[in-house]
């Protein structure tokens, strides 16, 4: 068990720190880890699939990853990225399990075809509308600040794919969103 | 896409429902690691509870041969040894108390591991 103290000790300690205790397999150290990214993660998560439930357990099976894989990690500064390269992987795998597309998860009924989305004024349930990869781009692009090239090693798509993904779904999203 | 948009886009992005710090979800997550630890741990003593067992019936499938030159290296070293079954079976049972002992490690490191 963690002492209250050794808790205070870790919520302070620098991330390069933790994560270095963590890969030495330090449980309290990845406990603390999930704590500072997790909200970060969710979020990001919820953004790809549109689903809170789904998005949770997704975001568990990256952090499970990252504990598995996190002595491999050479670079304990390059933590976020690493995890966010997990976290992409995960998400792209249920994707592809997951035929057809994903668009419309988790909608309210107010977001069926005939009810016009530009009135719904909110950006999850616009982003719900997008097709999977041009969410994911466009999530990567304007969420998570990537460059095209950046997205496009990331998700191993041409690069050409991932500037039409996101110029088409801002489109969509700036129609949809009325501005 | 103008910029304007493009910034307001990534305004609504910073802004937009930000996700609580959930303590259930670090438990949560806490537990899966200790599952998880445990499965592997199981299959490391399964594995090498297996492994044991293959080493035994090398042994039993081999025995001439190892009899043999275990009677040489006694008579080298000028020692008696009863016969090759006694020799075999006294590997085996060592080999079968080792699996068990192994297995039975295994076992305790993983239902203690929380």
């Amino acid at each position: 068990m963690t002492t209250a103290g050794e808790r205070a000790g870790l919520a302070q300690a620098s991330e390069a720190t933790v994560v270095a205790l963590a890969s030495a397999g330090d449980d309290s150290a990845f406990d603390e880890l999930v704590r500072r990214r997790q909200a970060w993660l969710r979020g990001l998560m919820r953004r790809f699939c549109g689903d809170t439930v789904l998005a949770d357990d997704l975001a568990q099976q990256a952090f499970l990853q990252a504990w598995q894989h996190l002595p491999a990690l050479r670079a304990p500064g390059a933590f976020g990225g690493w995890l966010r390269q997990l976290a992409l992987n995960v998400w792209l795998a249920e994707a592809r399990k997951q035929a057809p597309p994903l668009t419309g998860l988790d909608l309210p009924d107010a977001v069926a075809p005939e009810v016009d989305i530009g009135l719904l004024q909110d950006l999850d349930a616009a982003l719900g509308r997008l097709r999977p990869d041009e969410r994911t781009c466009v999530v990567l692009a304007y969420a998570e600040g990537l460059t095209h090239g950046e997205i496009a090693a990331a998700t191993r798509l041409p690069l050409g794919t991932v500037k039409s993904h996101v110029l088409r779904g801002a489109t969509r999203l700036r129609a949809w969103l009325g501005e | 896409m103008d910029d304007d948009f493009e910034s307001s886009l990534r305004r609504r992005f910073a802004l937009s429902a930000p996700v609580r710090v959930d303590e259930g979800f670090v438990a949560g997550l806490r537990l899966q690691r200790v599952r998880q630890a445990r499965r592997a741990l199981l299959l490391r003593g399964v594995f090498v509870g297996v492994l044991l067992l293959a080493a035994a019936v090398a042994i039993v499938r081999l025995r001439p041969w190892l009899s043999a030159v275990l009677h040489d290296g006694a008579a080298l070293l000028g020692q008696r040894i009863e016969g090759p079954r006694t020799l075999a079976g006294a590997a085996l049972l060592l080999a079968l108390a080792g699996a068990a002992v192994i297995a039975a490690w295994a076992w305790r490191q993983a239902v203690s591991r929380d």
